[in-house]
């Protein structure tokens, strides 16, 4: 019997799938050999499964479920489980000029090491928001602007919890048949709940004691040390414009300039790096500029091929690095990296008889960067694949 | 420089205003007509694919809806729910998201945890 309702159910789901929800699920596999990108070099190989529902309530709304395992071969402290939800409504019309979008969503990340340890090292969660409205001037010019929000906290005390603002701005049209142009411009507001604690560690020899981190010890005891960031806020300006057109009938090009600059940032600004912390929460926070290439071509039937190359040249905030053995010390420095990229993947889309998709997926990337400081100079190439299954 | 800046974006502007009003958009930055239609939903175009295969429709999440919609831009089919979806959610594909991240538009095709320039290491993500 309860076989039999299984089955009822299934066929039910099946009968509705595509009309009011839809399920897709992901199989990744990842191949690095260099993990952490850094010069340590650390070869891994990992592997996710991710299933997504989508539901449709009504013809402008949007609700989605996801959940994500992923698997660390040779450091299964990593290995963590995602899972999460949002929520997305479209409240104006298909055919009129305006178009608005309300969003928000949810997402908790839970790691091996804290499931069996109950430790909370990289444990947090995402709460995320985002409004945006375009308006159509012509079939060539648009107009868009919006605000984003995202909340992240962390379940332990090393890592500061922080809320990130963003507003933006964007143009985008067309001109001399298909060149398109596209500007946006924004400012992104970035506030830690506090800044980490800087812990020297000590020992005793005879009757003295000794910081084996010196300049940590000042810095935890020198307020002027953090600067304007003892307030652990970040503001920055961007500007991003981009040029994309078709090369001939089957191959798109775009190339893409990003500008940032952080604006309240002093030169005693520091804070913790790499080896003073294992991960810095601090390497996604930098300025400068980018610039970036990318062909889409469908020249290989039934593939879709996509390939890039990208600079980057940041300045990351000033780091507090420490040197190896017990008894260290440490030295701060500016820290300025430039990053080169480049990827290729293909995609194998296919439609089944069903309605149902499938899709494998090969991509291949290699990272150079070089930093002015040593950890930071590494070399990565990774290998992925991918297959997605949606009903 | 930025005075010239603003002169120059502002005569491309005017060109594109009354420069004959091409039909070509491409907001999503592939180099590609946003409006080429794809009835099969599988992210190639149905003029490079041999011969498109009539498929039970998934409302999938790609969805390109020109083959939906009629010249006047008002639906010329019955959708489902996901299918209206979709179509509104194409139409707002430049406001989903935000370029304040310098590798937003640098991402592969696979849904999985990018590098440690983007602020992960593996699957730790900051």
């Amino acid at each position: 019997m309860k076989k039999i309702l299984i089955i009822l159910l299934l066929l039910t789901a099946q009968s509705f799938a595509g009309s009011f929800y839809n399920i897709e699920f992901n199989l990744n596999s990842v191949n690095t050999d260099n993990l952490f990108n850094d010069s340590t070099n650390a070869k891994d190989f990992y592997s996710s499964i991710r299933s997504t529902a989508n539901i449709y309530p009504i013809k402008n709304s949007e609700l989605n479920v996801f959940a994500e395992y992923t698997n660390y071969g040779k450091n299964p402290n990593l290995s963590n489980i995602t899972y999460g939800s949002g929520l997305t409504f479209l409240p104006l019309s298909d055919s009129s000029n305006f178009s608005l979008l309300l969003t928000g969503s949810f997402q908790k990340y839970s790691y091996k090491e804290a499931l069996t340890t109950n430790s909370t090292e990289f444990v947090k969660q995402d709460i995320s928001a985002l409004a945006g409205f375009g308006y159509d001037v012509s079939k060539s010019i648009h107009l868009r602007t919006g605000v984003s929000w995202k909340s992240t906290g962390y379940a332990s005390d090393d890592v500061p919890d922080k809320k990130l603002t963003e507003i933006f701005s964007g143009l985008n049209f067309t001109i001399f048949g298909s060149n398109s142009i596209d500007i946006e411009s924004g400012y992104t507001y970035e506030k830690y709940n506090y800044l980490p604690e800087f812990k020297p560690l000590m020992f005793i020899v005879g009757t003295d004691t000794i910081y084996t981190d010196p300049m940590i010890y000042a810095i935890n005891t020198d307020e002027d040390a953090y600067g304007n960031q003892k307030d652990a806020d970040l503001n920055a300006f961007y500007f991003s414009t981009r040029f994309s057109r078709p090369l001939g009938k089957k191959t798109g090009l775009s190339l893409i300039y990003y500008y940032r600059d952080f604006n309240d940032i002093k030169d005693s600004t520091l804070v913790l790096g790499y080896s003073t912390g294992y991960l810095s929460p601090w390497v996604s926070s930098y300025d400068g500029f980018s610039i970036q290439g990318k062909i889409k071509t469908y020249l290989i039937p039934k593939t879709i091929t996509t390939f890039g190359y990208g600079y980057w040249d940041k300045n990351h905030l000033r780091v507090v690095e420490r040197h190896d053995g017990i008894v260290s010390t440490v030295n701060t420095q500016d820290r300025a990296d430039s990053m080169r990229k480049l990827f290729l993947t293909i995609q194998f889309p296919i439609v089944l008889p069903s309605g149902r998709f499938v899709e494998p997926v090969l991509n291949v990337e290699f990272t150079n960067n070089n930093s002015t400081v040593d950890v930071y100079n590494y070399d990565d190439f990774t290998v992925s694949t991918g297959l997605t299954f949606r009903l | 420089m930025r005075t010239s800046l603003i002169v120059f974006f502002s005569l491309l502007l005017s060109v594109a205003a009354f420069g004959g009003g091409s039909s070509f958009i491409d907001l999503d930055g592939d180099g590609f007509d946003d409006n080429i239609i794809d009835t099969d939903n599988n992210g190639i175009p149905d003029e490079f694919q041999s011969k498109v295969k009539e498929v039970k429709s998934t409302g999938s999440f790609s969805f390109s809806p020109s083959s939906l919609v009629s010249s006047d831009n008002t639906t010329s089919v019955s959708l489902t729910l996901s299918e209206s979806f979709s179509l509104l959610k194409f139409k707002c594909r430049s406001i989903s998201k935000c370029r304040s991240n310098f590798e937003s538009e640098f991402t592969t095709g696979l849904n999985v945890s990018s590098s440690g320039s983007s602020g992960c290491a593996g699957g730790v993500c900051f």
